[in-house]
């Protein structure tokens, strides 16, 4: 069956990345979170999710009345689904933020009604997952735009394979299926370069994120009067 | 005068910082400068200070927070209860010290007061048989035990703050640090914190550091001020001493009875404070001068004008639901042109409701509010907008630019001007609004006060007739708040806008405005001159409004000197019937007050 | 207001399923999630919906009323799913009726209205679970029954507990963004620069506050050590366990079952 070959080559492609990822960033050692950097990932996953659930409800409408073209037309827009974990990962700058962001606007989205229920959970995971993954490659040293977008890029190609089966669609066809996961990361990338540097550079400004390493980046570029409370 | 004794009676430091530094992480700043300072246990100190001035850093540097949490570069010493806070763990500090913050809302952590109250203690891992027993001491040392059971979000922001308090209460802490905690309440909910910690403080010998911008409701509670600047303890010493050294700074943080004797008297011995003592230096001053009032001429006659008024509203009825309960229960005013006009009451008196349905973010019924007599449900949303400006509470949610340029340009490029009249008008609002040289900054990076005044700017910018400002002068400290005020007055005059201020200060209600009126639980319990609002006790117990220390000083001082104008709010009304210039002859007299 | 039903949220209250423990009714969330997963045919699901709307009514003393208000819009999603679906799908089986020139066949429709259905007793499920369950004794559960560290499940429970003033932010941010004449732009870029527009606000007031709240919760010692008491815990006994091994069981067996092919979960092709 089509479904599961989809699943196979998706669990392959993932398990490589991992590896690779998993070399790259040989002797990292994982920082331990502050409580601050807890509550800034439980936000951004929380807003995610609420802003998301309406967003979720607009694609439900989008596949109910264009059936499985719906499903593409959706595609466009997932990668709002996806921000939390490249927005984490920008501003906190430490290994597991953005896995740890997205796993909370999943649940933040089932306990928010998701029309989509319990599958969101592993869906916010495996974005999070993917998310980290995309900066692993950069050694969570580099943070230009080049990351943020293989951040954003990257997210949905895991999760996708749950949401093939949920939406019925594997039957489709390998085309079909691979047009919607290249539409899906593009979205993915998109949401990132529009919304990630702006939001956390932005945030850092408003002097939010005290004593934060974004902060710190933030401050020695722009001119010292500019840091004054 | 009130107890000034406890400074000197020195028991033993509880609180010692010696030649403390801080910056923060990734910033070369000290936000403190070598600051040495010792507090004395019993103590009630009041931390004055202008934002930018360092004072939450210190607050923060008390309880351990800095350096446990907070990292950055600290310098010096923080001795608290003998222990050095940099070598003591947070979990200890905690039982030593109960920190709390400005804003209700954000420092509570729990849905259900009880578990408010527990969760420090759950924190330390008590018993919880201990814990149940400990929260219901503090309960009662606070007179809330009938909030048991009750949400949070349910409660009145007074009573937040007092469940915040029974939580830090709770680990017996023997200083209490105190940021701002009535910023954001209504005047009876501030009541209402002071003096639970006045009793705290006489009652149960804690100690008290408040840092706070309301001097008028401490002058009988505070017998220690300390006054940071610029990072730096610029003034430390009992009350009298410091508010004598702040003579001639302008608006800073003097009780108003003070300000006043200040201006009759440059004597430099003792100052009146309270209440008592300010109608003792009246008195005094009248009986000694044997002088004669002068009766004021009204020049509030406008309010009594007869031409068309700008804004009216006719039996104006709502609420968000039909379930609901009216928040507005037909209420009917008129606003004229010109001047600031106030609207008070406590919270969910409906004040905001009101505003809200002036410029169409709520929808008013047909036939209830006229824009220079043209029904408001006739004209569209945009228009409305161009005509009535809005100052929402929180500056924050006003913005939508990147810059501070665009953000003045934004309505005007919207509305279709040109770029070039752009570019001129904002220009000039950058320079009325003194917001020069931050054109390309991030408004968000703004300071609290420049926030303000580019939301104000941004309202005032297709010169709309009609300005509501809600709360413009929370989070701002005196200077700030007068300079806002003074330019609103200016551009009031100069402009012809009329300012419809909705706020809880009444000292600024009694010295900027002249109309009033007080909305109670969806109605208006009065309509007119400001002055007036002050002579009805009923009225302000009805409403919760206490009057400004000037107008209680007149009150009092009524029963020994009965043909004195009863109708002084504000001290530029005092100088109107007492001119200045009666200043030499108090200075002959020094010897009045008790 | 804003928090006035338009969010889901808890709803206190004196039901079995409120006094049932969190971890018991997750599983049951979870169980009857998968149930609904693994059915295509009509009757199964159909029976599925029944059996969650059953102990909706009975244990957590939902009303109708509410739950319709809950649900609806849900549901007439779930209704033109239904229908769309069974005119696009290619036909197989007997025909059941014709309109409109389509020939409705029993097992399109009836997939057709298995996956809707399906999609409907999802949401059900949740919002029974998000009903009957404070997020505090959720964060607990989850700290001491799925062994997450405290730090990340209260910290969860709090920004969760900001949602309600988050809405009511959003709505505030939204009128005086219209105060300014700032309208709703359409498109893809469009809605991203909406976007932009309203979560930076948003998230700058919410990060301040983060940080107060951040402060206030360490100068109370959270965190200071690797656990924490907790008063008034809701936790799992020998009912919920119980309960949760029977729902354990009946999703195992119900795969079994469809596993070896004794029951069909699809129609066959």
């Amino acid at each position: 069956m089509n479904i599961i070959l989809i699943y196979g080559a998706v669990l392959v492609v993932g398990a490589i990345l991992v590896g690779i990822a998993k070399v790259m960033n040989r002797g990292i050692k994982f920082a331990k979170f502050s409580l601050m950097e807890i509550v800034i990932m439980a936000i951004l996953g929380v807003v995610n999710g609420v802003l998301g659930t309406p967003n979720a409800m607009f694609g439900r409408f989008l596949m109910t009345f264009t059936g499985s073209y719906g499903f593409l037309a959706f595609a466009a827009i997932t990668g709002f689904f996806y921000i939390a974990g490249p927005l984490a990962g920008y501003i906190v700058r430490k290994p597991g933020a953005a896995t740890m962001a997205e796993t909370i606007n999943g649940v933040a989205q089932v306990l928010s009604g998701n029309p989509n229920g319990a599958m969101v959970l592993g869906a916010g995971f495996l974005q999070g997952l993917m998310s980290d993954i995309g900066y692993s490659f950069f050694g969570y040293r580099n943070w230009g735009i080049v990351p943020i977008i293989v951040s954003g890029a990257l997210a949905p190609l895991l999760q996708e394979a749950p949401e093939v089966y949920f939406f019925g669609v594997g039957n489709m066809g390998w085309g079909y299926n691979i047009l919607a996961t290249v539409i899906r990361m593009i979205s993915g990338a998109l949401y990132a370069l529009v919304l990630v540097k702006p939001i956390g550079d932005g945030l850092a400004k408003a002097g939010v994120f005290k004593g934060t390493e974004l902060e710190a980046a933030v401050m020695k570029q722009s001119k010292p009067k500019a840091g004054v409370m | 005068m009130t107890t000034i004794t406890t400074h000197y009676t020195s028991t033993q430091p509880i609180v010692e910082l010696d030649r403390v530094s801080f910056s923060y992480l990734g910033s070369d700043r000290e936000v403190l400068q070598n600051v040495s300072l010792t507090i004395d246990s019993g103590d009630f100190v009041l931390v004055l200070g202008s934002s930018g001035s360092g004072k939450s850093t210190f607050a923060m540097l008390l309880n351990g927070l800095i350096p446990h949490s907070i990292p950055g570069q600290l310098d010096g010493t923080v001795k608290i209860d003998g222990l050095l806070t940099m070598k003591t763990p947070v979990h200890e500090l905690a039982t030593r010290v109960g920190m709390v913050f400005q804003d209700p809302d954000a420092q509570i952590v729990n849905v259900l007061v009880q578990d408010e109250i527990n969760f420090g203690m759950e924190n330390l891992r008590w018993d919880e048989n201990v814990i149940k027993m400990k929260a219901k001491q503090a309960m009662s040392q606070l007179g809330i035990e009938h909030l048991v059971g009750r949400n949070v979000m349910s409660l009145s922001g007074g009573q937040k703050q007092k469940v915040v308090l029974a939580s830090v209460l709770a680990l017996e802490p023997k200083i209490l640090v105190l940021d701002e905690p009535t910023a954001n309440l209504d005047p009876l909910g501030t009541k209402e914190v002071f003096d639970v910690i006045g009793h705290l403080n006489h009652e149960h010998n804690i100690t008290v550091v408040l840092i706070e911008n309301r001097v008028d409701e401490l002058v009988d509670l505070v017998n220690r001020v300390v006054l940071l600047e610029n990072g730096t303890i610029s003034l430390n010493g009992p009350p009298g001493e410091v508010y004598r050294k702040l003579r001639g700074r302008t608006g800073l943080w003097l009780p108003q009875v003070t300000e006043m004797a200040m201006r009759y008297s440059s004597e430099t011995l003792q100052l009146p404070m309270t209440v008592q003592e300010g109608c003792d230096f009246l008195v005094n001053g009248i009986n000694h001068l044997q002088w004669q009032l002068k009766p004021e001429i009204d020049q509030q006659a406008s309010i009594l004008k007869t031409s068309e008024p700008l804004l009216e509203v006719k039996n104006l009825q709502f609420q968000y639901h039909i379930k609901l309960p009216l928040v507005l229960k037909k209420i009917s005013f008129k606003i004229e042109s010109g001047g600031i006009v106030a609207i008070v009451g406590q919270n969910g008196s409906g004040k905001t409701t009101l505003a809200r349905l002036l410029v169409r973010i709520l929808n008013p019924p047909v036939g209830t509010v006229f824009l220079n007599t043209q029904d408001i449900r006739h004209l569209s949303v945009k228009d409305v907008s161009s005509q009535i400006g809005y100052v929402f509470q929180n500056p924050d949610h006003q913005f939508v630019s990147d810059t501070v340029y665009d953000e003045l340009a934004y309505s005007l490029r919207i509305h279709g001007f040109s770029e070039a009249e752009v570019e001129e008008k904002t220009r000039e609002m950058i320079l009325r609004m003194d917001l020069q040289g931050k054109e390309q900054t991030s408004p968000f990076s703004l300071s609290v006060g420049e926030r303000r005044r580019l939301s104000v700017g941004t309202m005032l910018i297709l010169n709309q007739k009609l300005v509501i400002l809600d709360e413009p002068t929370i989070g701002l400290d005196p200077s700030h708040s007068h300079a806002l005020m003074a330019l609103l007055a200016q551009l009031a005059k100069e402009f012809g806008h009329t300012m419809l201020l909705i706020t809880h200060d009444m000292r600024l209600v009694a010295d900027w405005t002249s109309h009033t009126i007080v909305l109670n639980q969806g109605e208006i319990l009065f309509d007119g001159e400001t002055r007036e609002v002050f002579q009805d006790s009923m009225l302000l117990r009805e409403a919760h409004l206490t009057e400004p220390p000037i107008a209680k000083v007149v009150h009092r001082l009524r029963y020994i000197v009965p043909d004195f104008p009863h109708d002084i709010v504000s001290l530029a009304q005092l100088e109107r019937i007492m001119p200045l210039n009666v200043q030499s002859m108090y200075e002959r007299r020094t010897d009045y007050g008790s | 207001m804003a928090h006035d039903g338009s969010f889901l949220q808890y709803r206190s209250g004196n039901s079995p399923l409120h006094k049932l423990d969190p971890l018991t009714k997750l599983a049951g969330m979870l169980a009857f999630s998968f149930l609904a997963f693994g059915t295509y045919i009509a009757w199964m699901q159909s029976l599925v919906t029944l059996v969650v709307l059953l102990i909706a009514f009975i244990f957590g003393r939902f009303r109708v009323r509410d739950l319709i208000a809950a649900t609806w819009f849900f549901g007439i999603a779930c209704v033109g799913f239904i229908v769309i679906q069974s005119f696009t799908l290619p036909s197989s089986g007997p025909v059941l009726f014709r309109l409109f020139g389509h020939s409705f066949t029993t097992n399109t429709t009836g997939y057709a209205y298995a996956v809707g259905l399906r999609i409907y007793t999802i949401y059900l499920v949740s919002i029974i679970f998000i009903r009957t369950t404070s997020p505090r004794d959720l964060a607990v559960s989850i700290t001491e029954g799925l062994k997450v560290p405290y730090r990340i499940a209260y910290s969860f429970f709090v920004a969760m507990r900001m949602i309600p003033l988050m809405q009511e932010e959003m709505a505030v941010i939204r009128a005086a963004q219209q105060v300014r004449g700032m309208g709703r732009r359409k498109g893809i870029r469009g809605q991203l620069q909406n976007l932009r527009q309203l979560m930076l606000p948003l998230l700058v007031r919410s990060m301040r506050e983060a940080g107060t709240l951040v402060h206030s919760m360490e100068s109370r010692a959270f965190g200071a050590f690797p656990t924490r008491t907790f008063t008034d815990v809701n936790r799992m006994k020998t009912k919920g366990k119980a309960i949760t091994l029977a729902l354990l069981a009946l999703v195992v067996v119900w795969y079994v079952l469809v596993g070896l092919n004794i029951i069909h979960t699809q129609y066959i092709q």
